[in-house]
């Protein structure tokens, strides 16, 4: 009997039988498939699981939903025709061809007044009982230099305080302009005078039409189209500015060359002038 | 808008140098020269509405504007007189 905890002798019937001895495998080799041929099988068959996984994947999943198409540039929002208003309804009953039309975009109503009426018309809608449109919320212009008939359409928004209500009423004139509205809400008054200056067109009635924002003898209206948008030096400038040295001369044409901003040599010539007269700029601490 | 096309929404002919138009018979008025590309389309936008003006009046011919890198120049043929 052998010993426990001793390895078993070389050649014993006790040995594995995976572990052949030389002799063992020469008299009777065991009937296995070589280890590349069993791999090969493996991957072949892991490959086709996977492939079968795929497939059911791909059967039980739901069909793709189309893409949206992409929104053209035209789809947008467009005004649409606003005769069914009922502010326009009113006004219609009460003043006939008075409102030439009416629009609504995006909840905006605009409607387009004759210009000789715009005074009654404004007049009704702030006493008018149901919305008393009783606070001119501005009053502006727009410049449309190839409608020569009428170039320029003044524009009042108007409020309804109580009744949270806004409408923007367009008139299309010219140049000569159209009768002032100061006399319905006074604050008319220098909006109409910013319009004039920037625009000229004229509101006949005003109690003091003069320019507000440019000095009183500019020539051109600057919000016109046909004023450029940059600096240039005009009759008004050479009048009332002094002229430049020959080394501003000069410097001015390097900042130009350069792009630089024209528009700031005024101011920087003040300061130049504070420092000259020898005041103190800053305020020094005491 | 560029230049070229508010000269051409204008009908107005486009020239690159002075000289040019000055040779085709055109007389130049107001030169701006802007410090960018918007100033510049305003610049000549300002100049064409004048010039038009002018052409509806009858007081010219044709109108015209010159374009160069940094500065844009207004011109007209003058009416013929006989």
């Amino acid at each position: 009997m052998p010993q426990e905890g001793k390895p078993p002798e070389s050649g014993s019937t006790d040995a594995p039988a995976d572990v052949a001895t030389p002799i063992e495998a020469g008299a009777a080799p065991p009937p296995t498939v070589s280890a590349d041929a069993e791999k090969d099988q493996k991957v072949e068959d892991a490959k086709a699981r996977v492939a079968a996984a795929k497939e059911a994947a791909q059967k039980t999943a739901a069909p793709a939903a189309p893409k949206p198409p992409v929104k053209k540039k035209e789809e947008g929002p467009k005004p649409v025709d606003a005769a069914n208003h009922p502010l326009v309804k009113k006004l219609r009953d009460k003043f006939g061809g008075a409102v030439v039309e009416a629009s609504e975009f995006l909840g905006q109503l605009s409607i387009c007044i004759e210009p000789a009426r715009i005074v009654e018309v404004c007049r009704a809608l702030k006493d008018d009982p149901d919305t008393p449109f009783n606070y001119l919320s501005d009053l502006t212009c727009v410049h449309y230099p190839d409608n020569k008939g009428a170039p320029f359409q003044v524009v009042y928004n108007l409020y309804s305080i109580s009744k949270n209500e806004r409408v923007r009423l367009n008139v299309d004139t010219t140049a000569e302009g159209v009768d002032s509205v100061t006399s319905v809400w006074p604050a008319a008054d220098w909006l109409e005078r910013e319009v004039y200056d920037l625009f000229g067109v004229v509101f006949r009635n005003h109690p003091d039409l003069r320019r507000i924002l440019l000095p009183p003898d500019w020539e051109g209206h600057p919000l016109r189209k046909d004023y450029p948008l940059e600096f240039v030096e005009n009759r008004w400038t050479a009048k009332h500015l002094p002229e430049f040295t020959d080394v501003q001369k000069e410097q001015l044409e390097q900042r130009r060359a350069y792009g630089l901003e024209i528009l700031s040599v005024p101011q920087e010539r003040e300061v130049r002038e504070l420092f000259r007269s020898g005041k103190d700029v800053m305020p020094k601490d005491k | 808008m560029s230049p070229k096309e508010i000269a051409a929404h204008y009908e107005a002919r486009v020239f690159d140098t002075p000289e040019a138009a000055t040779g085709a018979g055109f007389v130049l008025t107001e030169t701006h020269a802007p410090r960018n590309v918007w100033n510049k389309a305003s610049a000549a936008q300002s100049l064409m509405l004048r010039l038009r003006d002018q052409k509806d009046k009858g007081e010219i011919k044709e109108i015209g504007l010159v374009i160069e890198p940094w500065k844009v120049t207004g011109c007209y043929l003058p009416v013929e007189r006989q």
